[in-house]
């Protein structure tokens, strides 16, 4: 039984895709923008979802939405930002039960999408912009947010690191925007913003649930008409600037019981690319699983850590390393996670690390499918890449990569940062 | 052995189960169109049982705090290479979890599901402890403890826990300290596993598309193998825990970028098991959504205080010999949002919730209850959950439909009681 997504054009840059199921039990329902994330105007873009989530013409407190929602059975609504390589994207998601396991039908399919309408369409506004008030407290809330991540370590070790390692670049901007700029942003200005972005992002709907594609398309066409202008498709990701490869250190103290360790390397392979399945395979046999290296040397050989794994950007062409380790086993987990990298590009990868790397992946992405949101989530990262890959396809690409396809892959691989959180040193204060 | 079936209506799901002769219960839930088949194997052991009576013997048996988990993580050990490695030639996916009232080990394949439950069944009746491998444990595990202490959010729990409770174990830290783990030894664990991993203490949850015959014939052919001898049950020593909180305030400084606050009840009414606490923990879900859910007035005014954000939430948590309420989120006044949110918990003591709202919450329940059921792993971990707690997932949505205004209002006055109340905050330093 394949979930298939069926594409319905419904207007200049404005796409329904259509997964009709009766696999879940539910209706999910995401509407995305998108957007280059750029320093000009990353902070105006990422409050724009936090303000639409306050409230509708109709419905404009965030009790009267809550009310709303929770009387269609529990509603699910969230509108936030997500930065996919060097996009800014505005999403906005409704998930609604299916009607067949409620006792009463609502026609929830459709409601979720009429809600979606108002938010976008008719959002709570005074002297024709954005409520001040609304634009005050969720700017501050984002503000909040983003200083917040010092409470997670890992988390606050891995932003620090992408700033350190991306300086000038785009990719180095927080998708939540500026601190600063945070405090400026103006209800004028982001109502004027908004309008821009609506009328000139490209925007991707999904509908993943039990229903049917020429009925979707009435009731969007009904509900969801967006005002559309020029187009503007947005850059997946800029190229590693000329020259960047050098290795820096960059060491920061906190009062804190575990050090963090993380690494950032640039890899001369991106999603789009044929030797993408190949970078798969790299960082999955690196860090992506407790029989990876990373896992099995930090961790279980030298018992240094709890975590230590990595993770890939692809659409950028990132990979990163993170483990939690004791401050002074800095140097013994460095060399080994060095020597790991090291050996992946000396070919020192032995069958079997290959073969359970490849069955892993492989699960991950078939699992992927009893989900809508990374069914949706799969496809929208092959739309900003311009470069679509179902799973079955990219299964058997999977499939087909060899130790040397591995090898290519890690000979463009160069470290660039490394970062470290620690404790300062005993008897200093 | 025959089935027995449970069928929910509304779902549209059945589970079906039934005990082998060693008193494993099995139970199997299909889910055909899944490419995901999930097994999890728990065990009726977690943290808080640090202090009981072995079958048949006189004497008390006590062990270090932490041990359950440290068990958990030592399964993994394996004469012939590390479980992960097992697990990962069959491109399946494991992982395991200890809390307060059980260990789980579990996994997620979409290929080779017959062996992969084999290896389950295999590594968690087959312990391997070993000086060498406890060693080893002790170096991660005391990273994975000094990962939490350095949560804030982790610290702001523990710390209102210990408030709450004055000798109830569920008050230490499921982990247990860097101190109380190095006096963890083989034969200690031996003493823990021989005790509380016999199959009469134990069930198995599978669910995606299985034939459920067949999952029952390789489950009773392996455990019946293993010569199991009948068993009585573990008699769980909790020290008699006195009414009242142990402290009224706990208060800690960390390197947060704003105060945590969290307010607890300690629920000293609340049945061990069967449907009663069920129903208990389902009427005060609905009390605390109808109190402090987004479309309360109460939310809405301390959101408009500025007091609290999205991430403000309330829960109910009851694991048999305890049960509590948490209240709590980041916040930038704690004392201010004491003042406010205490007085208007009181108010709802006095007035009572009022019936539109308790009809919305019940609406809100049950839509999203739905709603999880796309989730193979909230099935299976849920359901057993529930069982070891004498109660039945299934049994959820009666419960929660059937809630009376009445009802709803008596536990709130008994749970939301201020005599049986503690804060924990977090001020940054």
């Amino acid at each position: 039984m394949q979930i298939q997504f069926e594409p319905i054009a419904i207007d200049r840059g404005y796409t329904l895709w259509v997964a009709a199921t009766e696999k879940f039990k539910t209706t999910t329902v995401k509407l995305v923008l998108r957007r280059n994330l750029r320093a000009d105007s990353y902070t105006y873009t990422a409050v724009i979802p936090f303000v639409l989530r306050r409230g509708t013409e109709a419905l404009p407190t965030v009790r009267d939405m809550a009310r709303y929602l929770e009387n269609l059975y529990g509603a699910g609504f969230n509108a936030d930002v997500s930065k996919v390589g060097e996009t800014q994207n505005i999403e906005l998601l409704v998930e609604v039960a299916h009607d067949r396991f409620l006792p009463e039908q609502l026609g929830l399919s459709e409601k979720a999408l009429a809600f979606l309408g108002e938010v976008l369409l008719r959002p709570a506004t005074e002297d024709g912009v954005f409520r001040r008030e609304y634009v005050a407290q969720e700017a501050e809330n984002l503000r909040r947010r983003i200083l917040s991540v010092i409470n997670q370590k890992p988390q606050y070790a891995m932003k620090r690191l992408r700033e350190e390692m991306f300086a000038g670049e785009p990719f180095g901007l927080e998708k939540y925007g500026d601190v600063e700029e945070l405090r400026r942003v103006t209800p004028d200005g982001l109502y004027e913003h908004y309008q821009h972005v609506l009328a000139t992002s490209p925007v991707d709907l999904f509908v993943v649930g039990p229903v049917e594609p020429a009925q979707v398309a009435a009731w969007v066409r009904q509900h969801l008409t967006l005002p559309r202008g020029d187009i503007e498709t947005p850059v997946a990701a800029t190229p590693h600037p000329e020259g960047a490869g050098e290795e820096r250190v960059v060491t920061e103290e906190q009062q804190v019981q575990q050090g963090v360790l993380a690494l950032g390397y640039r890899t001369a392979t991106r999603y789009p690319d044929a030797d993408y399945p190949a970078l798969l395979m790299y960082n999955g046999i690196l860090g992506g699983f407790p029989h990876s290296k990373l896992f099995i040397n930090v961790r279980e050989k030298a018992s240094l850590a709890y975590f230590a794994s990595s993770q890939l950007e692809a659409t950028k062409g990132v990979v990163t390393v993170t483990a939690g380790i004791a401050v002074d086993k800095y140097e013994r987990a460095l060399g080994i996670i060095r020597d790991q990298v090291d050996a992946l590009a000396a070919g020192d990868i032995s069958e079997e690390e290959l073969e359970n790397t490849r069955k892993g992946l492989i699960n991950g992405m078939l699992s992927g499918r009893d989900s809508p949101g990374r069914i949706i989530g799969g496809r929208l990262v092959g739309l900003i890449n311009n470069r679509v890959r179902p799973v079955p396809e990219l299964i058997d690409d999977v499939k087909r990569v060899t130790r040397e396809d591995v090898v290519r892959v890690a000979e463009g691989v160069r470290l660039d940062t490394v970062y470290f959180l620690r404790a300062p040193a005993a008897g200093g204060q | 052995m025959a089935w027995q079936t449970i069928y929910s209506q509304l779902l549209q799901e059945r589970v079906v189960h039934t005990r082998l002769a060693a008193g494993l219960e099995v139970f199997v839930m299909p889910r055909p169109g899944f490419h995901k088949r999930y097994a999890v194997l728990s065990t009726r052991y977690g943290s808080i049982d640090n202090r009981f009576r072995r079958p048949g013997a006189a004497e008390v048996t006590e062990v270090p705090d932490g041990i359950a988990h440290f068990l958990e993580h030592q399964l993994f050990e394996d004469p012939e290479g590390h479980v992960f490695n097992g697990f990962a030639a069959l491109g399946a996916s494991v992982n395991a979890y200890t809390s307060h009232i059980m260990t789980s080990y579990l996994f997620s394949t979409t290929d080779n599901f017959t062996q992969a439950l084999d290896r389950l069944l295999d590594f968690v009746q087959q312990p391997h402890f070993t000086p060498e491998g406890v060693k080893k444990e002790i170096g991660i595990i005391e990273q994975e403890i000094r990962m939490y202490q350095d949560q804030p959010r982790h610290r702001l729990g523990m710390n209102l826990l210990e408030a709450l409770y004055h000798v109830h174990p569920v008050r230490i830290d499921i982990a247990g300290t860097v101190e109380s783990i190095r006096r963890i030894d083989p034969e200690t664990l031996y003493t823990c596993y021989d005790t509380f991993y016999h199959p009469s203490n134990m069930a198995l949850f599978v669910v995606g598309d299985v034939d459920p015959d067949a999952v029952l014939a390789q489950v009773e052919a392996d455990v019946g193998a293993r010569g199991y001898q009948p068993r009585p049950p573990v008699e769980r020593l909790y020290p008699e825990e006195p009414p009242g909180v142990a402290r009224i305030r706990v208060e800690a400084v960390l390197p947060v970028a704003r105060p945590l606050y969290a307010l607890g009840f300690k629920d000293s009414g609340t049945p061990a098991g069967g449907l009663e606490r069920l129903r208990r923990e389902v009427t005060m879900s609905l009390v605390l959504s109808a109190a402090l859910g987004r479309s309360s007035q109460l939310f809405q005014e301390l959101y408009d205080a500025d007091l609290v954000d999205d991430r403000f939430g309330a829960r109910y948590t009851s694991g048999g010999s305890f049960a509590h309420t948490i209240i709590g989120g980041e916040t930038r006044d704690p004392d201010a949002l004491h003042a406010r949110l205490t007085e208007g918990l009181e108010r709802l003591r006095e007035q009572g919730l009022a019936e539109e709202d308790l009809r919305r919450v019940q609406r809100q329940a049950v839509g999203e209850f739905v709603q999880l059921f796309n989730s193979l792993e909230f099935i299976a971990n849920g359901f057993l959950y529930y069982h070891f707690l004498g109660g039945s997932l299934f049994d959820y949505l009666d419960q929660l439909r059937s809630v009376t205004l009445d009802e709803a209002n008596r536990v709130l006055r008994e749970q939301l009681d201020p005599a049986q109340a503690a804060v924990s905050i977090v001020r940054p330093a």
